[in-house]
């Protein structure tokens, strides 16, 4: 049951996108987040979706992987455009079904903000399926790396989630395992009356938890055994690169933020 | 606390952060509500680790799992301070509930029960409250920006992330007090 789940999304790939600096990528999310409530009018949602649509064509990511992730917010969007169009009541009405007054202001502003929605969407989509989440920590612990003069442990917190990213996969074939041993007793997940459910998960925990802090302990041990002692001095296996590229990205979203505030109304 | 001691929390906490992940993604195979949102257990080691090590580590556990829930896809990124608060501020607020962990292992050890379900039924509330109030503000950010003026953001924020905290605080409560009856070597932290 567990094989139809993927962790992670990432899709293989050598385009331009793909071998952006993970730092660069997540730059780019933070400012597009951000200057994406820049935009209010005609002019500045188009220049949004044509730097989205640039972004997308450059990942050459397959379209129905994209579209596997807009799937689940699709509702929230159709939510948000029907209640702007019967919220919004500014301009003149365009049409009227009976009570159902559909006014342009509403109809404009439900366009506009399901777009922005969109192109928040895709945008960060892009960033897990171009990008390993192994790259994605090690471009979190760079970021964070001035954090660490707060006494912030930014090298134990990367490690741990190292850590963390290797040991899912383990974890949930474990998990697997348990679940199918407990349904071979006779135990059932999925239907009967929720009390029999609740009491069916802890069956499922206590020996998911205990192997879990066995296996912690064994780790500590053999990285104890290797010399493991801390952050300092610590050198990296995987290397991240600064590139013109990441400049030029990073450049181009500056230019699109001022581009941005000019055109907005 | 030595080396040894030191390291042996840390890998527990990312250990943890991976079953976070995982059982979130297993609870939406057999807890689903009829209205369609889900009921996680993902919390459970949160709390687990916050009682058996204590604030700071409940806190780095959810902060851990908000980044990798980051990392390996499940962003929901539409707004700066939605963000901030959905994926940092709310896992980690979990962590607080750590303020329970003497009382929590106390009664564990000396095996009462009335003790024990009052300290980790508290613990369970303090930790799901301050979620909730962070989800409760996030949401409001995120309506706010997206739905029409005059909307009462503040409600719908309220209500709606009411409908899947309020199951998974009693859920989790229940199970954490199963668990810690049938199993309080869970709790033990000190053999290392």
């Amino acid at each position: 049951m567990m094989d139809s789940m993927i962790i992670g999304k990432y899709v293989p790939g050598t385009s331009l996108v793909h071998r952006l600096d993970p730092r660069t990528k997540l730059i780019t999310i933070f400012l597009f987040v951000c200057i994406v409530f820049l935009a209010n009018n005609v002019q500045t949602y188009a220049l949004l979706g044509l730097f989205t649509i640039g972004v997308v064509s450059l990942t050459r990511v397959p379209f129905s992987f994209l579209m596997k992730g807009l799937k689940p917010i699709i509702w929230i969007v159709l939510f948000t455009f029907l209640l702007h169009i019967l919220m919004t009541h500014e301009g003149p009405i365009i049409f009227q079904i009976g009570f159902f007054k559909v006014y342009e202001g509403g109809l404009v502003q439900g366009i506009f903000i399901s777009l922005r929605f969109v192109y928040l969407i895709l945008i960060t989509t892009l960033l897990t399926l171009t990008t390993t989440p192994i790259e994605i920590t090690d471009g979190m612990e760079q970021l964070l790396n001035p954090l660490k003069k707060l006494k912030l442990p930014v090298h134990e917190l990367a490690l741990m989630m190292s850590i963390s990213l290797r040991f899912i996969p383990t974890l949930m074939e474990e998990t697997d395992k348990i679940m199918k041993a407990q349904m071979a007793r006779g135990v059932d997940f999925t239907s009967g009356p929720v009390k029999e459910r609740v009491k069916a998960i802890v069956p499922l925990l206590v020996p998911l938890f205990v192997s879990a802090f066995k296996r912690a302990e064994e780790l500590a041990v053999a990285m104890e055994a290797r010399g493991y002692q801390g952050g300092e001095g610590r050198t990296k296996y995987r290397k991240l690169v600064w590139t013109g590229k990441d400049t030029s990205v990073i450049v181009s979203l500056i230019v699109l933020a001022a581009l941005l505030f000019f055109l907005r109304a | 606390m030595n080396q040894s001691k030191q390291l042996v929390r840390l890998i527990e906490i990312a250990i943890m952060t991976a079953a976070a992940v995982i059982l979130d993604i297993v609870s939406g195979m057999f807890l689903s509500m009829p209205q369609g949102g889900s009921v996680s257990i993902m919390m459970i080691p949160i709390f687990l680790i916050s009682f058996r090590w204590g604030v700071k580590a409940g806190l780095t556990t959810g902060l851990l799992t908000g980044l990798v829930q980051i990392a390996i896809g499940n962003l929901f990124a539409q707004h700066p301070v939605q963000l901030l608060l959905d994926y940092i501020v709310a896992f980690a607020a979990i962590g607080i509930s750590g303020c329970f962990a003497s009382s929590v292992r106390k009664a564990a050890v000396s095996k009462t029960k009335g003790k024990l379900i009052v300290s980790v039924v508290s613990a369970v509330f303090i930790g799901s409250l301050l979620r909730y109030a962070a989800h409760v503000i996030s949401g409001a950010v995120f309506f706010g920006s997206f739905a029409p003026k005059g909307t009462p953001v503040w409600i719908y924020s309220l209500t709606y992330n009411a409908t899947y905290m309020v199951p998974s605080f009693i859920i989790c409560a229940i199970v954490l007090c199963l668990l810690f009856m049938t199993a309080p070597r869970l709790l033990k932290s000190d053999k290392a």
